[in-house]
């Protein structure tokens, strides 16, 4: 499948002020993705791949340091549109987001349907009517019933709300979806109901995602392309069918070996110590206190991502030889 | 299966909660309704089900933190059921809790040794220096090391895990012979989890103690716990080793469970998952018959009718549900 | 979490923090010094003096503070008294069984560019039977002489109100005529034309000019000359001169000749005492109430709650005018009154309402199931994560209990013995401070309630930022 590029992200950098410090929350991300093709981004919390979300989405707190980078969406670089433009072109237009927590996204005091429709009558000028109409059809897409546009968000369990809340995210048609932990909250089998949603409107609708998760297993149900972070960094990012047989991240392999199995008798190994201050990161490679197999120079240089074994790029020292010598 | 005898036995138990709605009317949501479940000494039981299925009220009425609305629960052949809480003193010495969330399950104004040392002072246990001697102890077993370091620490300027540790200290200090553990781990980093089940594998092992490890998260009960029960809806459906369940589960809902658990292989992507729509019902007004039927794959038109009973259909396998159990059989 | 575990270490902190709350514990340290120095050098001797009409006599009648001058153009007069020793004394006896003449001669400079506001001489004299003539003389610095009076010592501690008396003024009025002047004899002011240069407007205080006499110039000073004529050889008599500035010490004085910087020394412990003690008590028993009614449920709660329902309808201040009408209310009677009207109020619901979301938190469960006993928790895991909250209402009621004590001692039902700032501004209400414009009497006292209030509300305000989770900047 050679779909064309549809996200190219390079260098991009999100930093946060804190009372004394510069949390390191993003740093330097380059990644593409092309159409109708999902890409996982898996690291445990406090890497700063919810940070990388809001950095795509442009949702940024007051106490922003940094944010810098290039971010190609359909041959337009949008980072350098002002905070207005992209509020009206790319925003929820071209690029959508489905948040942690979802259920709390829902206003608790509008009904679904006005929810839902909010983005078509504010932002396209659809009047009501035919907003609501829209509405309903895409609920339908994920799986609602028609009379949930009349209802209130707290008469529906959670999974429904998961679903309303993708509902929203999809309404004004975007290219790109990033779903930020969109299953978090919810129990085993509804979480596997949602993610069959997912299938389904990826292949449906072609919709290119960009699936945020700690959860390595949970990747593979969705993801063409798995992107792992460490410490606001990426080590790794391949294709699935490669990384889950061959991981070549020390870290990638380490995520790998701690997942419990169900269906086989392999007794988990745990990752000793843990991830980093993000504001003090340490100087290197910021896996190397944690890595076995770190040398000299991890401590020293900071590992770039470079292209090993076709397609896939790594950043460490252990591939790239040409930096080490 | 051999066992060392019977620490705690469950019979018919409910647990209902009184929620009113509207002026006269008086609804029940019925979180535990009729479960018979035997716990054995030194052996960890896991009770498995998504929210709303009972298992943590389940944990807590055996606790005899709720009076339960019927049935009975016996411990070590006494009868706790409905005992008033000023005979319940020695009870809540052999019998602890473990919780979910190690950031508000300790008291935050406490030091990690003044939260080990309460029980003991509690229950009036030794002088200072023997309940020194103890909580230095118990945190060498959960490996709280340096201890100096950590005794004086409080729960804020911990890890989750290593406030979890200080939970299950609190938990072992005064040598109880049963754990619930509530979702110990599920609030805890993933690398970190199946340390935790280990280290409570082992306690269990060198104490002889019984635990009911309550979770939601079938992947991890292979790892602590020798048999498991499945819980919908308030109702046991599926009890028996746990390695029988996962490998061979006979009822549609441990089946659905399995199948949603996700493991890492890129060939997922291709395909859609086989599990039941829909949600878990409401306890206030759960549907006829078998909890499940709305959603079974297999629903047959006696298990909208009639409620199947936990039998034993394979030795040391029980199931509630009528694929299994012969149903023209008069009832004794 | 609603009600986040907050140290009072964190608390501290944050108050030493932030520069509202150092302000507010800066004022409160000088009032707690103030009261201190105040309490432990006078003592409770100042209420009795407070309220001794006699102890004040010295000074003058509803004088300005003396650094007010600064806000006048003209020099204000300063209260200038000749004592008995500063009087020259000369005594003649014509024989043992003859009269005795006494001659006390005071004299005195006098350079400022307004009028005193009072003169009184005092007299005191020991004699037999026959009480002495005494004959008083005002020597100007023109030289002129005006007869004062003549009278008979009726007691042996007199005195001659010189500047109201009107036997005084009329023969003042007659030096004026003999002057050639024509005043209007019932607007001549004594005092005023006494100290004034000869010309028409000499008797009014709006017109008349001072006639100076400076000590540095070459000018001759004012003289006051007490003849008494005694029928003793081994009687005699003593004077005291008091020229009554209008200008006295740090507050000024008030109607009553009273030094306000006592009354108002004194009113700081006692408004601080007050504000505290009635905060403190109203405080604790309102938090243990609503967490006691929170944590054991059922009847207590609701007995509690509906306590606090019809307590929170109670007005304070019809509720405290009704029983001033049947006792006599001291300030610590108030206090208990208020203390006992506030047992129950807001801080009850809203521990409460803290109380009941604590309650439902894994730690308070965990410790029923390992035995906890119910006032166990409530007393070691409940109350120390509601204490800061409680303390923060504390401070900030405090500026509430002031005003209120000042406010009921306007309505005049606060105690009628000890001063406070309360008492003084009611005093000075209906005194007429304000029409008259003895700004001193009302701004002083009004300030100082401000001060405090505001130094407790500073301190609460610190605290807010770290108890009020919304206000946290993160």
């Amino acid at each position: 499948m050679n779909n064309k590029t549809i996200l190219s992200v390079e260098n991009l950098t999100l930093f946060y002020r804190m009372s004394n410090a510069v949390v390191r929350a993003v740093d330097g991300v380059s990644f593409s993705l092309r159409a109708g093709e999902t890409l996982a981004l898996v690291g445990e919390s406090g890497c700063g791949k919810s940070s990388m979300a809001n950095a795509l989405i442009r949702i940024l707190p007051r106490n922003v340091h940094t944010y810098s980078g290039t971010v190609q969406l359909d041959g337009t670089n949008v980072m350098q549109l002002d905070d207005d433009d992209f509020r009206e072109t790319v925003r929820w237009k071209q690029m959508s987001m489905v948040f942690q927590g979802a259920m709390n996204v829902l206003n608790p005091v509008l009904k679904i349907g006005d929810q839902v429709a909010e983005p078509l009558i504010i932002h396209n000028k659809v009047e009501k009517h035919k907003a609501l109409h829209e509405a309903t059809d895409i609920l339908g897409t994920t799986g609602l019933p028609d009379d949930v546009i009349e209802r209130y968000p707290h008469e529906l369990s959670g999974g429904m709300k998961q679903r309303a809340v993708i509902a929203m995210a999809l309404i004004m048609k975007p290219n790109v979806v990033i779903l930020d932990e969109p299953t978090s909250a919810l129990d085993l089998i509804t979480q596997a109901n949602i993610m069959n949603l997912l299938k389904d409107l990826k292949r449906e609708l072609s919709l290119s995602y960009i699936f945020i998760t700690h959860d390595l297993s949970l990747a593979s149900e969705l993801s063409d392309l798995v992107a792992v972070m460490y410490a606001g960094k990426l080590a790794e990012v391949s294709d699935a069918d490669h990384v889950y047989a061959e991981p070549l991240h020390p870290y990638t392999k380490k995520l790998l070996d701690s997942v419990p199995t169900l269906r086989t008798d392999k007794k988990p190994e745990f990752i000793p110590g843990a991830p980093p201050d993000l504001s003090e990161p340490p100087p290197g490679c910021r896996f190397h206190p944690r890595c076995p197999f770190a040398m000299d120079i991890c401590k020293a240089k900071v590992p770039e991502l470079k292209k090993q074994n076709g397609d896939r790029l790594v950043a460490c020292w252990l591939y790239d030889k040409e930096g080490r010598a | 299966m051999e066992h060392n005898g019977v620490a705690v036995k469950i019979r018919d138990l409910k647990m209902y909660f009184a929620r009113r709605s509207g002026l006269i009317e008086r609804r029940y949501v019925k979180a535990v309704d009729g479960v018979n479940l035997d716990l054995y000494t030194g052996e960890t039981l896991a009770v498995v089900g998504e929210s709303g299925s009972g298992k943590t009220t389940l944990g807590k009425t055996l606790l005899r933190l709720y009076t339960p609305t019927g049935g009975s629960i016996e411990f070590d052949g006494k009868d706790i059921t409905h005992k008033p809480e000023s005979e319940l003193k020695w009870y809540r010495k052999v019998a602890q809790i473990i919780y979910q969330d190690p950031f508000s399950s300790l008291n935050p104004f406490f030091s990690v040794y003044r939260i080990l040392e309460e029980p003991l002072i509690v229950h009036n246990v030794g002088s200072q220096e023997e309940r020194k001697k103890r909580i230095t102890e118990t945190m060498h077993d959960v490996k709280l090391e340096p201890i100096e370091d950590f005794a004086r620490k409080n729960p804020h300027m911990m890890s989750g895990g290593q406030r979890q540790r200080v939970a299950i200290g609190r938990a072992l200090i005064l040598n109880p012979k049963l754990i619930v553990a509530d979702e110990p781990v599920s609030m805890l980093d993933a690398s970190v989890r199946v340390e935790i089940l280990y280290l409570l594998r082992g306690l269990q092992k060198e104490h002889d103690i019984s635990f009911a490890y309550i979770t939601h998260d079938i992947a991890t009960v292979k790892y602590f716990s020798e048999r498991m029960a499945t819980m919908y809806a308030g109702r046991v459906v599926e009890l028996a080793g746990t390695r029988q369940v996962i490998s061979k589960p006979l009822h549609p809902y441990t089946q659905a469970l399995i199948e949603a658990i996700p493991d890492p292989d890129p060939t997922n992507r291709h395909r859609n998952r086989n599990v039941p729509a829909g949600e878990p019902p409401d306890l206030s007004n759960p549907p006829p018959g078998c909890n499940f039927h709305p959603r079974c794959p297999f629903a047959m038109d006696i298990c909208r009718g009639k409620e199947p009973t936990l039998e034993e259909v394979q030795p040391g396998h029980r199931v509630a549900c009528w694929l299994h159990t012969e149903y023209d059989k008069p009832r004794a | 979490m609603s009600a986040p575990p907050v140290g009072f270490k964190a608390l501290l902190r944050d108050l030493t923090k932030s520069r509202a709350g150092l302000t507010g514990v800066s004022i409160l340290l000088a009032l707690t010094i103030v009261t201190a120095s105040v309490v432990g050098l006078y003592g409770y001797d100042v209420v009795t003096k407070w309220n001794d009409p006699f102890a004040w006599f010295e000074n003058p009648r509803l004088a300005a503070p003396e650094w007010s001058q600064i806000f006048y153009q003209k020099r204000l007069p300063k209260t200038i008294m000749l004592r008995e020793s500063d009087f020259i004394r000369s005594e003649y006896v014509a024989g043992e069984e003859s009269l005795k003449y006494v001659n006390l001669e005071g004299t005195f400079f006098y350079g400022y560019d307004d009028f005193p506001s009072e003169i009184n001489l005092l007299i005191s004299g020991t004699f037999g039977e026959y009480r002495p003539l005494v004959k008083i003389q005002w020597i100007r610095p023109d030289g002129n002489v005006v007869f004062c009076t003549s009278q008979v010592l009726e007691n042996r501690n007199a005195s001659i109100f010189i500047s109201g008396d009107d036997r005084v003024r009329e023969n003042v009025v007659d030096f004026m005529f003999a002057q050639g002047l024509t005043p209007d004899p019932k607007r001549v002011v004594t005092q005023v034309a006494l100290f004034a240069q000869i010309d028409e407007g000499m008797g009014d205080p709006t017109s008349a000019r001072v006639l100076k006499s400076d000590s540095s110039g070459t000018a001759l000073p004012y003289r006051i000359l007490v003849q008494a004529t005694m029928h003793g050889y081994n009687e005699t008599i003593s004077a005291k001169l008091i020229v009554y500035g209008k200008l006295y010490g740090l507050a000024g004085t008030d109607n009553r000749r009273r030094d306000l910087l006592i009354g108002i020394l004194w009113g700081a412990p006692v408004a601080l005492a007050f504000g505290l003690i009635s905060s403190v008590s109203s405080a604790l028993v309102q938090t243990v109430l609503g967490a006691l009614g929170a944590w054991y449920g059922g009847w207590t709660d609701e007995l509690i709650q509906r306590v606090t329902d019809v307590y929170l309808v109670i007005p304070f201040l019809p509720v405290l005018i009704t029983v001033s009408f049947i006792y006599k209310l001291t300030i610590w009677s108030v206090l208990i009154v208020l203390v006992v009207l506030s047992l129950f109020g807001g801080l009850t619901k809203s521990t409460r309402s803290m109380v009941l979301q604590i309650k439902e938190e894994p730690y308070i469960e965990a410790a029923v199931s390992y035995g906890a006993s119910k006032p166990r928790i409530l007393t070691l895991y409940i109350l120390p994560r509601i204490m800061p909250y409680a303390f923060a209402n504390i401070v900030s009621s405090v500026p509430a209990y002031v005003f209120l004590e000042a406010a009921l001692s306007l309505l005049g039902l606060g105690d009628p013995i000890v001063p406070t700032w309360g008492k003084i501004i009611s005093e000075a209400y209906s005194g007429g401070a304000v029409y008259y414009g003895f700004w001193w009497w009302v701004m002083i006292p009004s300030v100082l309630v401000f001060v405090t209030a505001a130094a407790f509300a500073l301190i609460a305000y610190s605290f807010d930022k770290i108890l009020n989770p919304r206000l946290r900047e993160e």
